[in-house]
């Protein structure tokens, strides 16, 4: 039977290290994803990966509501990033002792992609940076994570109308500059409230 | 959809990769926080200032230990039973004019100010009404607010207000004290000789005294000739002079003469010369010796 991630981290917080490395497994793509929506480099955001989730060992005695330990795993990674210098500063010296990768056989297909999905994410991540902070982590944490309007505001610790908010505005803003640079109409990735984290 | 906002596809890690993170996470998490380099960085940065900060303070010629006195030794003035030698202090007083009395209610008297001086004590301005509606204090009396602005300077000596100042000795304090009946004054600005100035609190004590007073330790950095007092000035919330005595640098000088207050020595920079010609000689000699040798 599979434990629910509010059990998992609730034993995280009695110093379980299993418990905290399920939880890892279970969210490692997850974040991994939204820092390389946020930075736009895969090889960065798996560092990024790691200080999270040693941040959030750091944080573990933190008390979590059901539910909400992926918000809250958001939230640091949304933190992490803004202070991205700052946190791998911190972590320089565990980074220092990940292994190295070893070469994959058959990876030269999936690099092409990866190589294709950073180049892609630039352009975005260029008009994105125009908009104000608040907005673009609102943004990339519902339109592009699947986050419902809950769990975003959980994560970034401001009201659910904020998000809404903020969102709305987004997407307005990002219409007219992706208008302004010539790409005609854009389709903004539409996020319901029942979202999916 | 537009090519800039398209949804970035999810990725897994890449092959092995989660699970290297996963027992890297595993390791660090297991082992304890370590002592980081930050942490390590911040104790030196702590060490150095608290060694920077020691070294300022104890430092007489920069003149910030008497200011950080100043900072955090000004007390609140208190309501307090006054002692009977303080009874005695203003009972003893005169009024400027022989034969009168000044009419001093001694019972009454209060703390106008007090100031803690490290390797002194306490120097404490005592206040007083009188019936004629006036008021005394150790600067003396003004029984009928004659006189709306009053300046002293008291010379005191290491360790009590009862101990005379030693000339020559430098472990002394020079303080500049004063009064002012004048209604819009709110603080007191001394001035300089090399043109800058300070401002001290002016305190204000209801009535029947209702009168401003203060007190300040003058720095050992104005000591020196060409930084020392020249005027006090009574001041409105504009900073605008109200008021003003300009005795008090003749008096500092005259104590000075007598040998009180002596002006702090300054460090004669040619003393520095003594190293470097030093090492120079040595060197010279060491080369000589070198020759001879050859």
């Amino acid at each position: 039977m599979e434990l629910d991630d509010s059990v998992l981290w609730a034993r995280s917080a009695e110093g379980d290290t299993g418990a905290f490395a399920l939880l890892f497994e279970r969210h490692a793509k997850a974040i991994y994803n939204y820092c390389f929506r946020r930075v736009g480099d895969w090889s960065a955001a798996e560092d990024l990966l790691s200080i999270v989730f040693l941040e959030a060992w750091r944080r573990r005695g933190k008390q979590l509501p059901p539910g909400k330990v992926l918000p809250w795993l958001y939230g640091i990674a949304t933190n992490v990033v803004r202070n991205r210098r700052r946190s791998e500063r911190r972590y320089r010296a565990a980074l220092a002792r990940v292994p190295a990768a070893e070469p994959a056989a058959d990876f030269a297909e999936e690099a092409v992609d990866r190589a294709d999905d950073e180049r892609r994410l630039r352009h975005a991540l260029h008009l994105l940076a125009k908009l104000p902070r608040r907005q673009q982590d609102v943004f990339v944490l519902c339109a592009w994570s699947g986050l419902s309007y809950e769990d975003a505001a959980f994560a970034l610790r401001v009201p659910v109308g904020t998000v809404r908010s903020r969102l709305a505005r987004a997407r307005d803003a990002l219409q007219e500059l992706d208008r302004l640079e010539g790409h005609g109409p854009t389709e903004v990735p539409h996020t319901e409230e029942t979202a999916e984290g | 959809m537009s090519s800039e906002f398209w949804i970035p596809p999810s990725r897994d890690l890449p092959s092995g990769r989660t699970a290297a993170r996963a027992q890297h996470l595993r390791a660090e998490i297991a082992q304890g926080p370590r002592a980081g380099t930050g942490r390590k960085r911040l104790a030196a940065a702590a060490a150095l200032v608290v060694v920077v900060a020691a070294a300022l303070l104890a430092t007489p010629a920069f003149g910030l230990r008497d200011r950080i006195v100043n900072l955090f030794a000004a007390e609140q003035p208190e309501r307090q039973r006054p002692p009977q030698l303080i009874k005695r202090l203003f009972e003893n007083m005169f009024d400027a004019r022989p034969n009168e009395s000044t009419g001093v209610v001694a019972d009454k008297a209060r703390v106008a100010i007090r100031l803690a001086i490290p390797g002194y004590g306490h120097q404490t301005l005592w206040v007083a009404p009188t019936r004629a509606g006036g008021y005394c204090s150790n600067v003396g009396c003004n029984r009928t607010r004659s006189t709306p602005f009053r300046v002293q300077m008291q010379i005191a000596g290491p360790t009590s207000t009862n101990s005379s100042p030693q000339p020559g000795s430098s472990n002394q304090h020079v303080f500049i004290l004063g009064d002012t009946s004048i209604p819009k004054a709110r603080g007191i600005a001394i001035q300089f000789e090399d043109g800058s100035f300070e401002r001290t609190p002016l305190v204000w004590v209801s009535k029947p005294i209702d009168a401003g007073f203060f007190l300040y330790v003058l720095p050992k950095s104005h000591w020196k000739p060409g930084k020392r007092p020249v005027a006090v000035v009574a001041e409105d919330t504009q900073g605008q002079r109200l008021a003003g005595d300009a005795q008090v640098g003749s008096w500092l000088r005259d104590a000075q003469r007598s040998g009180l207050a002596p002006p702090p020595k300054e460090f004669n920079r040619l003393w520095l010369i003594v190293p470097f010609a030093a090492a120079l000689l040595a060197a010279a000699a060491l080369l000589a010796w070198r020759r001879l040798r050859c």
